[in-house]
C-alpha cells in the first residue's frame, strides 16, 4: 500500500522542523542581536542629531523560513541578517564610513572585537560559539535609509568590492510586509494551536504562551519553503553545478506567490511544484504557457530572450538578473530542479515501490532523517505474493457499517 | 449451485485463495490472498494485497459469510470492524441487495469485499470514503431508508417502510417517500427491492428493533 497523504504531510513538516532553528536557540540568536542592537545604538558614533541607528532582523530569520545551510552535506551554522540603519541621509555619507563606522564600533566592545570575522562584502560578521552543536553567526548590515524611494522603507547596504565601496538598494521591510501577507490566511489558521506547543515543549524559555513569539509559528508555505531550499541544497551540492543552483529569494518569492493556501506542507509542495513547472515552456524559443501562469506572468523571458523574476515590492529589481549571464545555464537548472523536486517528493504519493519511494526521499532530503522515520510512514510488511491481481470494477460502492 | 462449486469458481477468479481442508468449528473456510486492481467511476484505481478468512455460515446464502483479515494490515481502530473483527461490509439490507446481483461466492467478494477494502485503502490514503460510510447500529438502518427514499426520517417514512414489511409491494400505497404520489409513480425500484422476501425478514427485523428502543425511550 502506498504512502498515506496525511502520514507523509506528517513526516515531512517534521523533516522541517529538523531544518529550522528550534525556538529555544531562537530565543537566544533574538537575546544576542538585542545585545548587538543595544551595543550600537548606545555608541554616539552612529546617531545623528539625537536619532538612533535602527536596528531588525531580515531574510530568512525574519520571514520563518531558515534553513540550518547544508555544507559539503554537513550541517553548518544558522546564519541570521541583522540590518543596522544608520539615521543619517544617503546624501550625506559615503558607503565606505556607514560601513566602516559600524564596523570601529563593534570592535569597541572586548567580546565582538574576538568574534568579529574578516569584513565582508555586504557586512560585518560576529561568529557564535557554538552550544548544544549548534552554531550561528549574524551578519550586521551597515545602510541608510534610501529617501529617494517611495516606499518609505527602502534602504541602501554598503557593497565592497574590488571598485571600492558602493550603495546597493534593498528594501527588507517592504518584502517582509509583503511576504508576511501572502502567509497572513495560513498564519491565522495556525497560530493557536502551534504557539500552545512551542509553549509546552519550551516551558523554560518562554513564560506564557503570550510569550511564544509569532516569528516561531510556521504555516504550510513556509514549511514548504524550508524543504525546497534544503532540497536545492542537496540537488546542487555538487561543485561543478553549485553556482546554478536558485537564489532563495527566487524560491521563497515564487513559492509565496503560488502558494493557495493549501493545508498542509506536501499539498503546499505539490501546488507549488506543479504551478512552477507550468513555466518551463518559457525554455523554448515558442512555448506555450497554460492560463495561470500567462495571466501571472511570476517567470518572464523577453522576446530578446532575457529572463525577469521580479521582486514583488521593487519590480525594478530582477531576482534573475544572473540568469542572463550565464547562457541560460541557470534558468535550465532551475527547471531541471523543480522537476525534480516533483519526482523527489511529489511522484512518488502514487507508488508501490517501497524502496523506490525511499531511494526518492533520500536522494532529495539526505539520509539522516529518512533513515530514522521511513519506516515509520510505511511499515515493512511481508513481501508482495507472487499472485496474479484480479481486477474488479466497482459499480455500487458499499457503505460499510458496523453492528453496535 | 452448490456450495462447492461456488468455491471452486471463486479460487479460479482470485487465485490466491483456497479452501481450507479442515472445517472450522463445522464452517466451510476459505483462507488466502487476496490480491486485486480494483477501480470506482472517476477515482483512482487502487492495487493491493490481504491475507484474509471467509466462514460459510451453515445458513448461506440466507446468511452471508463472516471475513477477516489475517496479518492485522487492516488498522485495529478502523471504524468499521465489528467487534470480533469481522468487516462490516454494509449495514445488511444493503449487503443482501449487492449479494443478489450476482448471488454467489464470487460476487459477494466482488461486489461486497473488494468494495469494503478499496473504500479502507482509500480512506487510509485520504482520509474520506470514496462512497461515504454508514453511521452504525440502528442508526446505519435508519441512515439507508433515509438515503434510499431520499427524505428524512419521518412519520410517513416509517409507517411506509412497515407496510412493507407487512403487505410487500403493493403498487397503489402511497410512497414511504412522503410525496404523496403512489408507489408505482414513485420510489417502485426501491420498494419492490425491499419487498424481496429475504429483504423483507431482515427489514421486519429491524423495525422491530427500532421500535423497541423508541418505546424503550419514550417509557424512560
Amino acid at each position: 500500500m502506498p504512502l498515506n497523504e496525511k502520514a507523509y504531510a506528517k513526516f515531512l513538516t517534521e523533516y522541517a522542523e529538523e531544518l529550522d532553528i528550534p525556538p529555544s536557540k531562537y530565543q537566544q540568536a533574538v537575546d544576542r542581536y538585542m545585545s548587538v542592537g543595544n551595543w550600537l545604538t548606545e555608541g554616539e558614533s552612529l546617531a545623528c542629531n539625537g536619532t538612533l541607528p535602527a536596528i531588525y532582523a531580515q531574510g530568512s530569520f525574519r520571514l520563518g523560513t531558515v534553513v540550518r545551510p547544508l555544507r559539503n552535506m554537513k550541517e553548518g551554522d544558522y546564519d541570521i541578517d541583522l540590518v543596522c540603519e544608520l539615521p543619517h541621509g544617503k546624501s550625506s555619507v559615503e558607503p565606505v564610513s556607514v560601513k566602516l563606522v559600524v564596523g570601529d564600533r563593534l570592535k569597541e566592545h572586548g567580546s565582538y572585537q574576538v568574534m568579529l570575522d574578516d569584513e565582508g562584502s555586504r557586512c560585518w560578521t560576529l561568529e557564535y560559539a557554538e552550544q548544544d552543536s549548534i552554531g550561528f553567526h549574524l551578519d550586521v548590515l551597515p545602510c541608510v535609509l534610501d529617501s529617494v524611494n517611495l516606499s518609505g522603507t527602502a534602504i541602501s547596504l554598503t557593497h565592497k568590492s574590488d571598485e571600492g565601496y558602493s550603495w546597493s538598494p534593498s528594501d527588507p521591510n517592504a518584502y517582509a510586509a509583503w511576504f508576511l501577507e501572502m502567509n497572513k490566511s495560513a498564519y491565522l489558521l495556525a497560530e493557536q494551536v502551534q504557539k500552545q506547543q512551542i509553549y509546552q515543549y519550551n516551558l523554560t524559555v518562554f513564560g506564557s504562551i503570550a510569550d511564544v513569539p509569532d516569528q516561531l509559528v510556521r504555516t504550510p508555505l513556509q514549511r514548504a519553503i524550508q524543504i525546497l531550499k534544503r532540497h536545492r541544497d542537496i540537488a546542487f551540492d555538487k561543485e561543478s553545478i553549485s553556482k546554478f543552483a536558485p537564489i532563495s529569494m527566487i524560491i521563497t518569492t515564487l513559492a509565496a506567490q503560488v502558494y493557495d493556501s493549501e493545508p498542509d506542507v506536501y499539498l503546499a509542495l505539490k501546488g507549488i511544484v506543479s504551478r512552477l513547472h507550468a513555466y518551463t515552456n518559457l525554455l523554448k524559443s515558442q512555448g506555450i504557457l497554460n492560463e495561470r501562469a500567462l495571466r501571472d506572468r511570476l517567470i518572464q523571458r523577453s522576446h530578446s530572450g532575457e529572463w525577469y523574476i521580479g521582486n514583488p515590492v521593487n519590480p525594478a529589481e530582477n531576482f534573475a538578473d544572473k540568469w542572463n549571464a550565464d547562457n541560460g545555464e541557470r534558468a535550465r537548472h532551475f527547471f531541471l530542479w523543480v522537476e525534480r523536486v516533483n519526482r523527489d517528493l511529489i511522484e512518488i504519493i502514487n507508488s508501490y515501490d517501497r524502496k523506490g519511494v525511499r531511494a526518492s526521499l533520500v536522494s532529495g532530503l539526505g539520509p539522516g532523517f529518512i533513515d530514522n522515520k521511513f519506516d515509520d510512514i510505511w511499515p515493512l510488511v511481508n513481501p508482495k505474493p507472487n499472485i496474479e491481481a484480479a481486477s474488479v470494477k466497482i459499480s455500487d460502492g458499499q457503505r460499510p457499517w458496523r453492528k453496535v | 449451485m452448490n456450495v462447492e462449486t461456488e468455491i471452486a469458481e471463486l479460487c479460479a477468479f482470485h487465485k490466491g485463495l483456497e479452501r481450507c481442508a479442515e472445517e472450522k468449528n463445522g464452517l466451510i473456510a476459505i483462507k488466502g490472498v487476496l490480491s486485486f486492481v480494483a477501480s470506482y467511476k472517476g477515482l483512482e484505481s487502487i492495487q493491493d494485497w490481504l491475507e484474509v478468512e471467509l466462514r460459510i455460515p451453515k445458513e448461506y446464502p440466507e446468511i452471508p459469510p463472516e471475513v477477516t483479515e489475517l496479518q492485522g494490515k487492516v488498522v485495529s481502530n478502523y471504524e468499521h470492524l465489528n467487534h470480533d473483527g469481522t468487516f462490516c461490509l454494509a449495514v445488511p439490507i444493503a449487503a443482501k441487495l449487492a449479494f443478489k446481483k450476482e448471488p454467489n461466492l464470487r460476487g459477494f467478494v466482488n461486489k461486497l469485499v473488494i468494495s469494503y477494502l478499496y473504500s479502507y485503502c482509500y480512506w487510509l490514503r485520504h482520509g474520506e470514503y470514496p462512497f461515504d460510510d454508514s453511521p452504525h447500529g440502528l442508526s446505519g438502518f435508519v441512515d439507508y431508508y433515509e438515503k434510499q427514499f431520499g427524505t428524512g426520517l419521518s412519520p410517513e417514512l416509517f409507517s411506509g417502510i412497515e407496510k412493507i414489511v407487512k403487505y410487500g409491494y403493493r403498487g397503489h400505497h402511497l410512497c414511504p417517500c412522503g410525496s404523496g404520489k403512489i408507489v408505482r409513480n414513485c420510489h417502485k425500484q426501491v420498494v419492490m427491492d425491499l419487498s424481496q422476501e429475504e429483504v423483507r425478514r431482515q427489514l421486519a427485523h429491524e423495525v422491530e428493533a427500532i421500535k423497541e428502543v423508541v418505546s424503550r425511550a419514550s417509557r424512560s
